[in-house]
């Protein structure tokens, strides 16, 4: 799962974000609660997979004041950020529909084994 | 009153390990990036203390809890020094100005060593030991930038940049060789093609100091992950 999870990390950073602006916290909690707490990210190195998004131009990020406290960056999603998500969501169903067709699906839960 | 000193004295505790942490990310960070990395970092740090003490962590196990899942200090400082010098120009040398220099360095402190050995120990003169320390260098600076190099792959560098960082040693290795080495003493590799020279000698001991070093540092380092 580790190695999954690693090489989709900027896929799902990209579809949180298509959500509105989110804080790297934010968007740790939003992956982990819509993948309900299966998918646990390193949080640091999900700063790393956003500035190489950024850097992509994939999304952008800006300090954004708070009512009490400091402000926060925020990161956006961007025109080429959404175009890449979308090439990104048909690679990943592809490549899903064709384990798919492969496996036998005799194991419905892996915990079960 | 006494409670609140202690707490306080607490939070202070907490609020230095944290911020050790943070010093220790954000050291190889670009100067520019430290600040607003280190702000960024520290606020994601603390909403993650906040919500293991909601859990019912203390607050000593809710920074040790966050600071784990935030990754590894010196690991995750290199991936984003190296993240952030991508797409500039001599990026590699920027990056890792720092291994550029140490094998340098290293190798004119072996320099240095073997020049203070042998002023010492024979009837020679300092000029005499200069002349020997000249002949090795050729030898130790390759093993020095070679063990430099394992030393920093067994810490998480790419292979790419460290190899940078060594052939970036060679001319050190090649000058002393050309300025000390009398055609007498090593007349059977002046001899040979110029290009051979450096495969020859320098190659091959930086091979095996980079090899020496990994392994050496590489197994300390899986027992400390471990621990």
């Amino acid at each position: 799962m580790g190695e999954l999870l690693k090489g989709n990390t900027p896929t799902l950073i990209l579809a949180v974000l298509e959500g509105g602006a989110l804080h790297g916290y934010a968007i740790a909690r939003e992956i982990e609660k819509r993948s309900a707490d299966t998918l646990s990210l390193g949080e640091g190195s999900l700063y790393l997979v956003l500035r190489t998004l950024e850097r992509e131009n994939f999304v952008t990020s800006e300090w954004e004041p708070q009512p009490s406290g400091p402000a926060r960056r925020v990161y956006n999603l961007t025109t080429s950020g959404r175009s890449e998500l979308l090439r990104r969501e048909h690679n990943w169903r592809a490549f899903a529909d064709a384990v798919d067709r492969v496996l036998p699906g005799r194991i419905p839960d892996a915990s079960l084994s | 009153m006494p409670l609140s000193l202690e707490s306080n004295n607490d939070y202070g505790q907490h609020r230095h390990r944290l911020n050790r942490y943070l010093d220790d990310v954000s050291k190889p960070l670009p100067e520019a990036e430290r600040e607003p990395w280190r702000t960024e970092a520290s606020q994601h740090l603390e909403a993650m203390i906040r919500a293991y003490e909601e859990l019912g962590y203390g607050r000593s196990e809710a920074v040790t809890l966050a600071i784990e899942r935030f990754g590894a200090a010196e690991s995750l400082g290199f991936h984003l020094r190296e993240e952030a010098n991508k797409g500039h120009r001599w990026s590699a040398f920027r990056g890792n100005f720092v291994n550029l220099i140490t094998p340098v360095f290293l190798c004119f402190t072996g320099l240095g060593i073997v020049c203070l050995i042998y002023s010492e120990t024979g009837s020679e003169s300092l000029h005499a030991g200069l002349m020997t320390a000249g002949r090795t260098l050729p030898f130790v600076a390759p093993l020095l930038a070679g063990g430099w190099m394992g030393y920093r792959l067994s810490r998480g560098s790419s292979l790419r940049d460290m190899l940078i960082a060594v052939f970036c040693t060679l001319p050190y290795c090649l000058i002393p060789l050309m300025m000390f080495v009398t055609v007498s003493d090593y007349g059977w590799v002046l001899s040979l093609p110029k290009i051979v020279v450096p495969l020859l000698l320098w190659l091959p001991l930086a091979v095996i100091g980079a090899l020496v070093t990994r392994e050496l540092f590489h197994g300390e380092r899986a027992v400390r992950e471990q621990a």
